[in-house]
This record gives structure tokens, C-alpha cells and sequence, in this order.
């Protein structure tokens, strides 16, 4: 082959060699990293949307930061860290004087677990033989479900017709409830 | 060696031949006979040339009649002559030829030129006994008289230029000045070498003639010479010498050159040379068989005194070579010899002396003088009646000069040299012939240096643009990097902004703990009250609730069914159908199911009966969880 010939071949060779070695092992490298940067740059900008309507959401309760610890007290107290049986005798008591009944007595029995989905909660059985008016009797009800702080469960009411000197309409009801609270949270 | 036949057009020439003068073979008369029979109208002065020629072997002792061969014209070495002299001049004095080969300067020769320094003294010499440029005495008739050998003149190299026939020398080669610019026009005769210094052997008188005499002005030092004293005059006649052999030539008249302006030098070849009428035998017709120039035209009316050559004619010689005028140019040497002074030329020459022609001074006593008295030119008439006619012929011959051609040379122009008299234009000329003479490997080697050098370049080229790739793709990594650490900052400048309000958010996520906490126990919570309500409104007329039993079913973390507690009920109704009735309305009750009265006893006519219903998950609802419908309180009415 010409001595020019060669130079000519060698030469387009040896610039084909070049410019694959440097795609190859440079430029598509770079091409690939700055892929990959642009697609966690997409997913951080995701993230920085996300954080500042998070953060928005955050400005505005923020406002109603009271109202939510509040919230919280209240279910601190329907569900308390303790046994807190002694709040809930005073709460008996005063939702009977309230409705217009009789707690007449309060039996409460030892804590049992109970698990639930989201953590463990300690239950206590508690009875109660409460005597009033028929129509006081739902009222009282209420107080105990609906209206004093400590959540319970009512799982058996008995109402059975009073017999008391001198009342015509006297009911007595036996309640059996549970009271719960959470150590553990 | 043999002389190719160079003459013939379908030959090709490779290379400028040159005649060979001692081809024996060829007879240089006869070729130059050939060669200008169809032009002139007599050549019989030729005859002389030759016929001079051995008289000056005769002169030399040599026998002409000796076999000798033919005579071998020797090209001299040094520039031509002025070449041609005025034609047609008469022999006015016998020439006394130098020895060839003498090298010491010849006994008449003022100036000290050698017999061999230039070409001109060749010429000179074998010039015949009636050449026009030299004085001879007068001792030959008028019949004997021959016109001058017609001379050639060929292309130069003068100082680095290639001056044609014809076109004038550069006069720098004249000046004092060793820088002086070429073709700067000559302002003083006095710039001329020796100009000032007169020749030993000049006339004294004749020196100081012009100026004494008053037949001319005195120059004018600040003004330049006139077109007829340019360089090309000078070159025609050399130089300073040209102006003496004006001045000795008579001189004459320059009736149109000073009044028309005439184009520069470089075109006065074109001139045509203007024809004399002489009295005596016509000249001989100036032909360009071959040469660089064409015959010009002469005018029918344009005459000269005879014996008085014109300005115009010094004008229309040919250049002189450059070069110190002393040592290589014969002229000096002749003119040194020669009566009129410098200063008589260059007085004659910057007056216009038309009117009034100088009279040639001769010495015809002196044959080792040669003098530019109008030489060869038949009896002198009147200057009156000739010098006119010259006036009109110039001008018309350059308004008609472009119709000749645009060749240079001048009136001369065909008349060959006397050393080359059988060369022709043809035989000067340049041939546009080329040729790679370079060899192959140094070819082919370049040619693999360039291409090496190209092929490096390309592959230098194809690496900077893959660099450059890389650059942009390295770029390109840099500036999403860029990006991406911009959001992050972003990122985490929101979160940081978000640690303000930790408090909030532990607070609502415990409060949300617990709320799911007791959703989870009080899952079956239900509104007692609500229940008990519903029981007692649907009880018909008459119908008394004694007692209600309910309770919740077990948690059995099963799913939970449909019925979620049970409730026993018991009353007293006075009929079996209330009884019946209040048992259908009961079914009807959102959150009592399946209502089955399990007994009904009449006592006292008042039925006692006992009901047991299922409580359904309609009946849910507490405060921590989901409300549901609950129970009616209308009691299914």
C-alpha cells in the first residue's frame, strides 16, 4: 500500500478508535450520570413541592395549635396513661348528681390487656348500680358515654323496675362498663 | 556541430539555439542575404561587412586567400553597440581598425578602451569602409560609397531587467548617483560621467565650442532634459556619448519633439526613424524579417539634411548597454575621439537647435579619429530645405504610430546585429515551454509529508471535537449536579422551616394516636340510651316495659357479624296482638334485628310477655367512633 494510502486509512482509524473509545468510556458516562441527576433533581423537586404545601398546611394549624392541644388533653383524659380509677369514681359520682340518679355502687375490676391494631390498651371492668326516675336513666347514660371525659364502654344494662317506699316510678339499672387507659403511649 | 534548422515554424524548439557561426556549411552572408532580400531594397552593404572583415585580416597580417576556412565571426562578450548607427551616412574617413587581439588600448584612443572592450569596436571595425557613424575622410567617391551594414540588436539583461531592442537601458547605469533611482530623467548633461572632463584628445575648441560660440543656451540645470535628450537618447547613443554624436551629427533639428510631448521612453521605439532623402543612392529598406519589431513606416515627406543626422534620429537609436560608460560602452571611446565636445552636445541638445543645425566638426586628417560628423550621407544641401520636413514627419508618425505595432525597437528594429546577423526574433524569444523537473521521490515524498501532515491534523482535529464532546457532556453532568444540589438545598431549607413546628405536629400525631387507640376499643360502642328510647317508643298502647337485659357480644376478633349484642326484653300487654304488633314494630327499628318474642303469658288479664332481638351494627356509634344512624328515637312510628 502507498505510503499516503496508509497515512489516509491509519488516520480515519485511528480517529474512528478515538471517537469510540472516548463515547464509550467518557462521553456516555457523563451522559448517564447526568441522567440520573436529572431524574433525582425531578424527584427532589417532587419532594421540595410536597414540603412546601406541608409547610403551608403547618402555617395555618399552627394557628389553631390550642385548639389541637386541647384535642389532645381531652384524649390524654379519655384515654389516660394510668389506671386513673380514682378520676373515674369522682366522675361517676358527679355525672349521677348531675342526671339526678343514684350511683349507689361502683365495682371495679383488675386491668385486663386488650390489643388492638394500634397499640395495647389496659381495660378495667367496672359495675355500677345506679337508682332514679325511668326518665333519669338515659340521661345518666349519656353522661357516662357521650359527656364525662374518661371513655368507657357499656357492655351490659339491666333496667329492672324499682321497688322503694313511697316512689311510684323508681328504676334500677346495673351497668357493667370498661374503662381503658394506655400505659405504654 | 551541426545547426538545426531553427528557422522552420513546425519544428519545435526546446531551448533558445543560437546559430552556429562556424557551421562550414552554412554561409552567414547568404543566410543574412536571405534573410533581408525580401525587405530591402538593396543590401549590398552587407557585402561590406564581410569584405571589411578581411580587410581588417589584411590589416592583420593575415591572408585572406589563405584556406582557412570561412572567416569565423567571433560574438563579442560584452553588451552590444548602440547598434544600428545612422544609415546611409557616407564614408567620410578611413578607419583604423585595432588589433583583436591587442588588449592595450589603442593608440588613437583617447580614452583608454581596448581594442576588445566592447562589442562596439568589433562592430566598429568590421563596419564597412561608408558606415554611417563613421567620419571618414572624403578620399572615396560617392559611388564607392555603401551604405552601412544594418546591425541587429538583441534582448539584454541589464541589471537584473530584460530590456528589449529598442527599449531603453536604465539610466541609472549613467548617473554619478550608485543609488540613484532607474529611470530617474537626467536634469544636467553634467550627471553624466566625465560629462565635465574633456578627452585629452578632443578638441579644445571644439570642447568649449558650443558654449563659446553662443549657438546655444546654457542649460538650464533645474530643468529637466527635453523628451529628445531622455535616456533613451542617451541609451540609443550612450549616454553622454549619445548627446556628442548629436552634437557632432549636426544636429540638428528637433522641430516636432519640442513642441509635442513625447510618451516615455519606454515607448520612443516605436518612433519610427525617420527616412532621409538622400541625394545619393536611396537607404536601404530597414525590414523586420523576423525581429521584435516591424519596419516602421517612413514617411514619403520626411527629409534630412544630408551630413546632418537630427535629433530624432539619435533618438530612434537603439539603447546602449548600461554600465560605466568609460569602460565597457565603445561609444565613449569613439565619441572621445570624436571633435565636438560634451558640452557642445549637451548645449546643442538642450537648445532646440532646429533652426539653427550645428555643423558637424570632423577631423578628417586624423583616421584614428572617428568622429559623428553626418557620416555617410550624401553632399550636404541646404538645410533649409530639409529641416522642415522633418518637423511634420515625427508627429504624424506617432499619431500613427499604435497602427505599426506595440513592438519596441525603434527605426531599427529588423536590422540585425552584425555578431548575430542571421538571428531572429524567433531565435530570442521565450518559449512558454515548463517542466517538473523535480525528481519522483522528492515528489512523492512531499506528497506523503503533506498528507502525513494532513492525516495528523485531521486525527488532532477528531480528538479536540471528542474533547470537546466530553467537555459538553461533562458540562452538561456539572450544570444537572448543579440542579440537584440546588433543590436539595431547597429540601432541606423547607424541612428546617418545618422544625418550627414540631409542636403542632407532635401534638396532632399523639392526639391522633389516641384517638386511635379508643376507636379500637370503643369499636362497639353504642348509644344505650338512644336503644332504650327506641324500645320504649315502639311499644304500642298499652304495652309496659318492665325490664330491658342488653349486652354487648364478646370481642372475638372475628369480624364482626350483623348482630353485635343481644336485648331481652319484658313487659306486660293486654292482648296477645299488642304483644304481636309491638314485635313487628320492633323489627322495624334501626339497630334491633331479628325480634322474637319468646314467651306471653296472660295473668290477670294482662298478657306478660318477653322479647329477645339482636342489636345490629346499625346501632353503633359512640363519641370516639364513627356515628352511625343509631337508634330511632320515634320507636319505629
Amino acid at each position: 500500500m502507498r505510503p499516503d494510502r496508509l497515512w489516509q486509512f491509519g488516520g480515519a482509524l485511528c480517529a474512528v478508535v478515538l471517537a469510540a473509545f472516548g463515547w464509550f468510556f467518557f462521553i456516555n458516562s457523563e451522559y448517564k450520570n447526568a441522567d440520573d441527576i436529572r431524574q433525582r433533581t425531578a424527584d427532589a423537586n417532587d419532594q421540595v413541592a410536597v414540603l412546601q404545601q406541608r409547610l403551608k398546611q403547618l402555617r395555618t394549624d399552627n394557628e389553631n395549635l390550642p385548639k389541637y392541644k386541647a384535642e389532645l388533653a381531652a384524649d390524654l383524659a379519655a384515654l389516660p396513661t394510668t389506671d386513673s380509677v380514682a378520676n373515674l369514681l369522682r366522675e361517676l359520682q358527679s355525672a349521677g348528681e348531675l342526671t339526678g340518679v343514684t350511683v349507689s355502687g361502683v365495682t371495679v375490676g383488675a386491668a385486663l390487656d386488650l390489643k388492638t391494631s394500634a397499640a395495647t390498651v389496659h381495660t378495667l371492668p367496672i359495675s355500677l348500680n345506679v337508682a332514679g326516675p325511668t326518665a333519669k336513666i338515659n340521661p345518666f347514660l349519656d353522661q357516662l358515654q357521650k359527656i364525662q371525659p374518661r371513655a368507657v364502654l357499656i357492655s351490659t344494662v339491666n333496667l329492672a323496675p324499682g321497688q322503694v317506699a313511697g316512689a311510684t316510678d323508681r328504676t334500677i339499672v346495673t351497668i357493667n362498663l370498661q374503662a381503658f387507659y394506655a400505659s405504654g403511649s | 556541430m551541426s545547426t538545426p534548422s531553427w528557422e522552420e515554424p513546425e519544428r519545435r524548439l526546446t531551448g533558445i539555439v543560437l546559430p552556429s557561426f562556424d557551421d562550414p556549411a552554412r554561409d552567414p552572408a547568404a543566410d543574412l542575404d536571405r534573410e533581408l532580400d525580401h525587405d530591402r531594397t538593396s543590401n549590398h552593404t552587407y557585402d561590406h561587412t564581410y569584405n571589411h572583415t578581411y580587410d581588417r585580416d589584411l590589416e592583420l597580417g593575415l591572408d585572406p586567400s589563405a584556406p582557412t576556412g570561412p572567416p569565423v565571426r567571433v560574438v563579442p562578450s560584452g553588451p552590444p553597440p548602440a547598434w544600428p548607427p545612422p544609415p546611409d551616412l557616407p564614408p567620410a574617413a578611413h578607419v583604423t581598425l585595432p588589433n583583436f587581439s591587442d588588449p592595450a588600448p589603442a593608440p588613437g584612443n583617447p580614452t583608454g578602451d581596448t581594442a576588445w572592450d566592447t562589442a562596439w569596436d568589433t562592430a566598429w571595425d568590421t563596419a564597412p569602409a561608408n558606415s554611417p557613424i563613421l567620419d571618414r575622410p572624403a578620399d572615396l567617391p560617392a559611388d564607392q560609397q555603401e551604405p552601412a551594414v544594418p546591425k541587429r540588436e538583441f534582448p539584454r539583461y541589464i541589471h537584473g531587467e530584460l530590456v528589449l531592442p529598442g527599449e531603453p537601458a536604465p539610466i541609472t547605469a549613467y548617473t554619478s548617483e550608485p543609488f540613484a533611482i532607474p529611470g530617474t530623467t537626467l536634469t544636467e548633461s553634467s550627471d553624466l560621467p566625465g560629462w565635465n572632463d574633456p578627452p585629452a584628445s578632443r578638441d579644445p575648441d571644439a570642447w568649449n565650442d558650443p558654449l563659446s560660440s553662443g549657438a546655444a543656451a546654457p542649460l538650464d540645470r533645474g530643468t529637466p532634459l527635453s523628451s529628445w535628450r531622455t535616456p533613451s537618447m542617451a541609451d540609443a547613443l550612450g549616454t553622454a556619448d549619445a548627446f556628442d554624436t548629436a552634437a557632432a551629427l549636426g544636429t540638428v533639428t528637433e522641430p516636432a519633439y519640442g513642441a509635442t510631448p513625447r510618451p516615455p521612453f519606454a515607448d520612443s521605439p516605436t518612433d519610427s526613424f525617420p527616412r532621409i532623402a538622400a541625394a545619393g543612392p536611396p537607404p536601404p529598406a530597414m525590414t523586420a524579417p523576423a525581429t521584435w519589431a516591424p519596419q516602421p513606416a517612413a514617411p514619403a515627406d520626411t527629409s534630412v539634411h544630408i551630413g546632418h543626422p537630427t535629433a530624432s534620429q539619435a533618438l530612434q537609436a537603439p539603447p546602449a548597454p548600461p554600465g560605466p560608460v568609460e569602460a565597457t560602452h565603445p561609444m565613449p571611446a569613439m565619441l572621445a575621439a570624436a571633435t565636438p565636445s560634451a558640452a557642445a552636445v549637451s548645449s546643442a541638445a538642450a537648445t532646440p537647435s532646429a533652426a539653427t543645425p550645428t555643423q558637424p566638426v570632423t577631423k578628417p586628417g586624423a583616421p584614428s579619429v572617428r568622429t559623428m560628423q553626418a557620416v555617410q550621407m550624401p553632399p550636404e544641401t541646404d538645410e533649409d530645405e530639409t529641416l522642415p520636413g522633418l518637423a511634420p514627419a515625427v508627429p504624424d508618425e506617432r499619431a500613427n504610430g499604435p497602427k505599426t505595432t506595440a513592438r519596441r525597437g525603434g527605426a531599427w528594429d529588423g536590422v540585425p546585429h552584425p555578431a548575430f546577423p542571421d538571428a531572429t526574433a524567433r531565435t530570442f524569444r521565450i518559449l512558454p515551454i515548463a517542466a517538473d523537473l523535480l525528481p519522483l521521490e522528492i515528489s512523492e515524498l512531499r506528497h506523503v509529508k503533506k498528507v502525513r501532515r494532513l492525516v495528523i491534523s485531521g486525527v488532532a482535529v477528531v480528538a479536540a471535537l471528542v474533547l470537546v464532546w466530553y467537555g459538553t457532556a461533562a458540562y452538561e453532568t456539572r450544570q444537572a449536579q448543579n440542579d440537584l444540589d440546588v433543590v436539595q438545598d431547597t429540601t432541606r431549607n423547607l424541612t428546617r422551616q418545618q422544625n418550627r413546628y414540631s409542636e403542632l405536629v407532635k401534638t396532632r400525631a399523639q392526639s391522633k394516636q389516641i384517638a386511635d387507640q379508643l376507636k379500637a376499643v370503643l369499636e362497639k360502642d353504642l348509644s344505650w340510651s338512644a336503644l332504650l328510647v327506641s324500645l320504649q317508643k315502639a311499644a304500642p298502647k298499652g304495652v309496659t316495659i318492665t325490664g330491658v337485659t342488653g349486652s354487648l357480644l364478646a370481642s372475638t376478633g372475628e369480624a364482626p357479624t350483623t348482630t353485635v349484642g343481644l336485648i331481652t326484653l319484658t313487659g306486660t300487654a293486654p292482648t296477645k296482638a299488642t304483644v304481636a304488633s309491638y314485635v313487628d314494630t320492633l323489627a322495624k327499628v334501626d339497630g334491633i334485628g331479628n325480634p322474637f318474642p319468646s314467651d306471653a303469658i296472660i295473668q290477670n288479664n294482662v298478657v306478660s310477655f318477653t322479647i329477645r332481638m339482636d342489636i345490629t351494627k346499625s346501632a353503633l356509634g359512640g363519641r370516639y367512633t364513627t356515628p352511625s344512624a343509631g337508634a330511632s328515637t320515634t320507636g319505629g312510628k
